[in-house]
């Protein structure tokens, strides 16, 4: 019989999955490391960490406006990640309950962030976007400056679903299954988030 | 502005198409990120045992009440209880003499 006991918490991260696979280089799955988790290996979550946080920095980075937000934002994905490991069932990937759970704490954020804000004015390094049409914003590589100071206007819901819908370029399907919204709801949001935009846009640059 | 949002030409569209290729780099902000998150999480366990500790202070207190109060009375029934309550009584007197300045 073949052993196949490893130490897998020493292996390189480097570790690519092109590799060719071996049973020295044998890497548990997700699962693995969540049992291990679970059984007060910080080490197994901090592989876990390691593995996934390119997916979540890169959806968290669509909300978050800076640099400290985003560590902010990601550190609360993956804690709450950590607080409701034992929820998780195993039937369905690892990722896939992971990018549900960054949804969640995205939308929180959002939520949170409208609430402090209020009707307060916008941020000067924003405000200067008002007066800049789409085509002079793309052709000064601010396309994402004008995009944020409009997208701040709308509702977390109305951000939420056309970040995930047109910057991360998510289906319907997708984000019906992320949000628990129906794919009818996610449509009908989009719709009137587009619209919403739209406008935002058209009256900034009547001024 | 056009009014179809899937339409190439529509500049929303072409707006977000600008923004999406915009991503910035995100290297240097992941760099060191399991260290700090690990610590994070290694404080809210310590920050949960002392939650568990603060849950409990009721219930110790209340132990401790439960605790004082069955000595207090068992102390009171005691015939060493008298005892003990006789001699500070006894014991009381001349020094409450010396202060008066009575003489015996």
């Amino acid at each position: 019989m073949i052993a196949t006991t490893f130490v897998w918490h020493n292996l390189p991260h480097g570790l690519t999955a092109d590799k060719t696979p071996r049973m020295s280089d044998a890497v548990p799955g997700d699962h693995a490391l969540v049992r291990a988790t679970l059984a007060g290996d910080d080490s197994a979550f901090s592989e876990i960490i390691h593995r996934h946080k390119g997916r979540v920095f890169g959806t968290c980075s669509r909300f978050a406006r800076d640099a400290h937000q985003l560590d902010d934002l990601c550190q609360e994905v993956f804690l709450r990640a950590w607080r409701r490991l034992r929820t998780f069932r195993g039937d369905a990937p690892f990722e896939h309950w992971l990018a549900r759970l960054t949804i969640t704490a995205c939308y929180d954020f959002l939520r949170r962030e409208r609430r402090h804000r209020g009707h307060a004015e916008l941020d000067d390094s924003l405000f200067e976007m008002r007066d800049t049409g789409i085509d002079a914003a793309i052709a000064a590589g601010r396309a994402r400056d004008l995009l944020d100071w409009a997208m701040r206007k709308l509702s977390a819901e109305e951000k939420l679903v056309l970040t995930l819908l047109e910057l991360e370029e998510r289906t319907v399907r997708e984000i019906a299954t992320l949000t628990g919204w129906s794919e009818g709801n996610v449509k009908v949001r989009a719709f009137r988030a587009r619209a919403r935009l739209r406008e935002i846009i058209e009256r900034s640059n009547e001024h | 502005m056009n009014t179809d949002p899937r339409n190439p030409d529509d500049p929303l569209a072409a707006l977000f198409r600008a923004a999406r290729e915009n991503t910035g780099h995100l290297d240097r902000i992941e760099y060191g990120f399991e260290t700090r998150t690990l610590a994070r999480i290694r404080e809210e366990r310590g920050s949960s045992s002392l939650a568990w500790a603060v849950r409990l202070c009721p219930f110790a207190a209340a132990l401790a009440l439960m605790a004082g109060l069955w000595a207090w009375t068992h102390w009171e029934e005691s015939p060493d209880g008298d005892s003990v309550a006789d001699a500070v009584r006894l014991a009381g007197v001349p020094l409450l003499d010396y202060y008066l300045g009575s003489e015996q």
